[in-house]
């Protein structure tokens, strides 16, 4: 399948640019967000996860 | 601390419950009658229907209606109910609660009586003309301010994953919305407007707002409310957080990008095109990842996926979700792009987003709702059953046979003889033999449209058992002032959690770098677009036709667009070049093709073809699905704002003389006098075109053979 559109990209002048360009891009998005959340502990992603489940409890008519 | 007592506003929520349902049932309404035109396309022709339910009017009234009232009002309805809950307190402002929400029906109301009426932009999506933009616009903002403010005075740290993609929604539809509604009145007093932008580049900005209206207004707000109500009815926290995090900021990075896909093979240029490949591609990642995180909550909870109708209806949204996202970067790879596009597969992949994502979660999330608005069970969870099989099974009738039909369009277009002819060189012939498709389409419809009213039954009759809403007490303590500044080993995203300007500056930032560096360029550098010198401005007679096609929607169902295909260069003559359109305001490309392209219609018949042809379709064409248009040939044309009209076109940079306005009534007097002229020449019956001199059929037919032609009278100018 990659070869069948291979030649698309060919034909344009300084393409290699572009795609160097976006997977650098993305590279450096994608890998800096997942470098980002693994640094953050546990007990604020544990804390975070858990508020839509601990709304209901401050609601005073639910818990009547 | 002392805990502080506060009430939740339910009856702000309670109003959007109910307008969600209400503009569910019109929006899907309004899909079905759109769908039965293709198999009878008179039957909404009865008098007082006419010219305001032809199909090119119908249409934006359809998408408008499903995407900013039905989905729209769902929105609000989650994000009034998750936010003050998440952040523990009552929204900002009751005043601005409710001036969002009457504001917003108001928009409905004026845009299902101004798209009816023919006043429409044509642009997909952002049909509206300039006075409901500005009201559109107005009310967003209201809503922003609403929405921050109740962030500043929370009463929670925190701010739920949720409640980014609400804030991302909201800052990224407005710098869309406004970006691509920029136009300029004819008058103050006009509803009328030209888009600032032309040709090529209207085309880039629209598909940029088209796709990410997608993005930003049917996915991050439906995401932020998965994120929050799956949860909810599953009772355990979503599976990852962290991956929650990763999803948010690269899918609101990534899909900003991809609008070009949607002009694939057009006339813009290839830098761009194959940029919104690339990211296309990408999107899948951040996609899945959401899709995934949002089944892998359900784990341990499967049981009870078995009883509860609600999970249902979030497992199927979800898998939608997927899905979608999963056809969308592979429809953007540029050969499959190539079948695709143009074709009924656009359309059933819309409706897999639409029907299974957002109307499913939407429809599982309302009755999740009016169990807690109302403190009651649902008035029938069998009926909520029925209603999730029938929805179910509609919407694979929906989709399925659209895929077919996609298919089956593409390869009748593409199919060549062994002499190297078009074996289906009638364009007709090849939407003939999908007519059974079509009739599957409206079944399908008609399924998905059962199930909606039945939940409308089921939950006028829920609120009817339950108790009355009322607002409901809450007590939680205040959050405790801190320093603006990162704490000691506080972690950076911890920290920008809590800084809530920052973080919306940021999600905007992250939205606007793909926009810029894809439109800033084609807009200031001219060499993109290149000159051609055939090409003139519209004559005033013809400017008042074009502004007839987008009164009646032509471009709804007719491209005017020739790709680079030999198939298409066979049937249509020359492929489109950007520097043809350098006069069109706005850009009529279209996105569908029921009938055949239009771009180089001109000259192509006679005048007197063209004039039966919109009477009745199937006088000249039988078996053509067409509307007809008989009011063109009875209304006489109203001129008397071409020199406005001109007037404005001259300030966007349209090389009008002050004689050429000047002379305008003149000139169009002329022009109508000369096809006049032509059409009884070739008359078969002497009387037939008396008293049409004057009529809007005059216009109309001096636009349409005008197109694509400007590169035929100066061939060597396209070299």
């Amino acid at each position: 399948m990659l070869r069948n559109i291979k030649h698309y990209f060919d034909s344009i002048d300084g393409i290699e640019i572009y795609s160097i360009i976006t997977t650098l891009t993305f590279i450096f998005v994608f890998v800096g967000m997942v470098a980002l959340v693994f640094l953050l502990k546990r007990k604020y992603i544990e804390e975070g996860r858990n508020l839509p489940l601990e709304d209901d409890e401050n609601d005073i008519n639910f818990n009547q | 601390m002392e805990k502080q007592q506060f009430y939740y506003d339910n009856k702000i929520v309670k109003l959007f419950f109910w307008a969600t349902v209400l503009w569910g049932v019109v929006g899907m309404l309004v899909g079905l009658l759109v769908a039965y035109l293709f198999l009878f396309p008179n039957y909404l022709t009865f008098a007082g229907a006419q010219p305001f339910l032809g199909f090119g009017r119908l249409r934006p009234l359809h998408t408008n209606a499903a995407i900013f009232a039905f989905v729209g009002n769902g929105f609000f309805l989650g994000m009034y109910y998750s936010m003050q809950r998440l952040l523990k307190t009552r929204m900002f402002s009751d005043f601005l609660s409710r001036l969002h929400f009457w504001g917003w029906q108001i928009i409905i109301v004026l845009a299902a009586i101004t798209l009816p009426m023919g006043l429409s932009s044509s642009k997909e999506y952002a049909e509206l003309q300039w006075p409901i933009d500005i009201l559109v616009a107005l009310i967003w903002v209201v809503m922003g301010i609403n929405m921050i403010g109740t962030l500043l005075k929370r009463r929670q740290r925190h701010i739920y994953v949720a409640i980014w993609f609400y804030i991302s929604t909201f800052v990224t539809i407005a710098m869309l919305y406004i970006v691509n509604n920029l136009e300029l009145p004819i008058s103050m007093s006009s509803f009328y407007s030209y888009s600032v932008y032309s040709g090529v580049k209207d085309a880039m900005v629209q598909w940029w707002y088209g796709h990410n209206a997608v993005a930003f207004f049917l996915t991050t707000p439906m995401l932020g409310l998965m994120y929050y109500f799956v949860p909810k009815a599953a009772q355990r926290p979503v599976y990852s957080y962290r991956l929650s995090i990763i999803h948010f900021w690269t899918l609101i990075f990534i899909y900003i990008w991809a609008g070009p896909h949607h002009l694939l093979y057009s006339a813009l240029p290839d830098w761009i095109q194959n940029t919104g490949t690339v990211f296309s591609i990408m999107l899948i990642f951040p996609s899945w990842g959401g899709m995934i995180n949002g089944l892998l909550t359900l784990r341990g909870a499967w049981d009870k996926v078995r009883e509860d109708p609600i999970l249902k209806f979030f497992v199927v949204a979800i898998t939608g979700y997927g899905m979608a996202t999963f056809e969308g970067p592979m429809l953007s790879f540029k050969n499959l792009n190539a079948i695709a596009h143009f074709t009924d597969w656009i359309v059933g992949h819309v409706h897999i987003g639409t029907l299974a994502w957002n109307g499913f979660l939407l429809s599982g999330m309302l009755y999740w709702l009016a169990k807690k608005l109302y403190k009651t069970e649902l008035w029938s969870t069998k009926l909520a059953n029925v209603h999730f099989w029938v929805g179910t099974i509609g919407i694979l009738f929906y989709s399925m046979p659209l895929y077919i039909a996609g298919f089956t369009q593409a390869f009748l277009w593409k199919q060549f003889d062994e002499t190297g002819v078009l074996v289906y060189g009638n364009f007709l012939e090849t939407v003939t033999q999908i007519i059974p498709m079509y009739a599957m389409r409206a079944f399908g419809g008609t399924l998905y449209f059962t199930g909606f009213v039945l939940l409308a039954i089921n939950l006028l009759k829920t609120a009817a058992i339950g108790e009355k809403v009322e607002d409901e007490l809450a007590e939680v303590a205040p959050l405790e002032k801190i320093s603006g500044k990162r704490a000691v080993k506080e972690k950076f995203h911890a920290w920008l959690e809590r800084k809530v300007v920052l973080f919306t500056v940021l999600a905007l930032l992250a939205t606007a770098v793909g926009g810029a560096v894809q439109i800033i360029p084609l807009l200031v550098v001219k060499s993109n677009i290149p000159e051609i010198a055939g090409v003139k401005p519209y004559t005033p007679l013809q400017l008042e036709g074009r502004d007839i096609y987008i009164r009646e929607g032509c471009n709804n169902c007719h491209s005017q667009l020739i790709r680079p295909f030999r198939s298409e260069v066979e049937r249509y003559g020359e492929y489109s070049k950007g520097g043809e359109y350098v006069y069109d305001f706005p850009f009529l490309w279209g996105s569908r093709r029921t009938g055949p392209d239009l771009h180089r219609i001109g000259e192509k018949y006679n005048d007197t073809w063209h004039f039966d042809h919109m009477y009745d379709p199937r006088l000249t064409s039988p078996g053509s699905i067409m509307p007809r248009y008989p009011w063109l040939h009875k209304n006489t044309l109203d001129y008397s704002n071409i020199e406005a009209k001109m007037k404005t076109l001259q300030k966007l940079g349209v090389p009008y003389t002050e004689d050429d306005v000047a002379n305008a009534t003149a000139s169009i007097n002329k022009d109508m006098a000369s096809i006049q002229a032509s059409l009884q020449e070739n008359a078969t019956e002497s009387d037939k075109f008396s008293n049409t001199q004057d009529k809007e059929i005059i216009a109309l037919i001096a636009y349409l053979q005008r197109l694509g032609t400007g590169i035929k009278t100066n061939q060597t100018a396209q070299k």
